[in-house]
């Protein structure tokens, strides 16, 4: 793969190490966000649901 | 048996960063978030202890997400003309603009792509969790996922093709009209 291309290279399949560097974004923005702190809200709100907030009507918390 | 609902914040992380990639909008994000948990408190009778928690909880996340969707879709019609906008500017400085060029070409996947994608390229889950989590068909999953990454490239590409590849796999593919 050592060929100088240029624009028209138009080939069909994807090389698949393209497939993982996109993956790497993926994982990489995905892990980003899921590994913050958690915003105080959701302690919050979770600390409501086990005070038996149980009379489920939608509870109004918004 | 231990109450499945304390587990339930193990997730939330995770569920946030699924939010993200559905809303587009780190706030929109977690509220979308804050109704599927409490969603999730409330019908934890049909969580199947033992069970991939997980999934169950992503999926009522999307189900949350394409419920709230609706009814806003005429409204958020403009983003994609927006961010297509934004990537079409150049850089600001070569090279490691990755994320932020990678980020603004993955919000203009449709809903179908982005979730595909974050599903198996960054959640782990096999073809077969996520064909269960989105509804669909495996077959289903694996083509949105083959399209998404294929929208990806050709985003990638007429952007100024940096971020998504290492230089050299991105001279391979002939992607750099900036060396002019």
């Amino acid at each position: 793969m050592t060929h100088k291309s240029n624009k028209q290279y138009t080939q069909p399949t994807r090389d698949s190490r393209v497939d993982r560097a996109i993956d790497e974004n993926l994982k990489r923005a995905f892990q980003e966000t899921a590994d913050e702190p958690l915003p105080q809200r959701f302690a919050d709100l979770l600390d409501q649901l086990r005070q038996g907030n149980d009379s489920r009507e939608d509870s109004a918390l918004e | 048996m231990s109450d499945p609902r304390e587990d339930l914040a193990d997730h939330i992380g995770p569920m946030r960063a699924f939010a993200v990639s559905l809303c587009r909008d780190p706030n929109t994000a977690d509220d979308l978030v804050q109704d599927a948990l409490i969603k999730a408190w409330s019908n934890i009778d049909s969580f199947e202890p033992g069970s991939n928690m997980r999934a169950w909880l992503f999926t009522i996340v999307r189900n949350t997400y394409y419920s709230l969707h609706r009814k806003r879709k005429r409204e958020v019609q403009d983003v994609d003309g927006i961010h297509a906008g934004m990537l079409s500017q150049k850089p600001d400085h070569d090279g490691r603009l990755a994320m932020r060029d990678f980020s603004v070409a993955f919000r203009q996947l449709t809903d179908e792509q982005r979730e595909a994608l974050v599903l198996v390229g960054a959640g782990g889950f096999s073809y077969e969790e996520a064909a269960k989590t989105c509804g669909v068909a495996v077959g289903t999953i694996k083509s949105r996922v083959n399209r998404g990454r294929a929208h990806l490239v050709r985003l990638m590409e007429s952007g100024d093709g940096d971020g998504l590849l290492p230089d050299d796999m991105t001279a391979e593919l002939g992607a750099r009209p900036d060396v002019a």
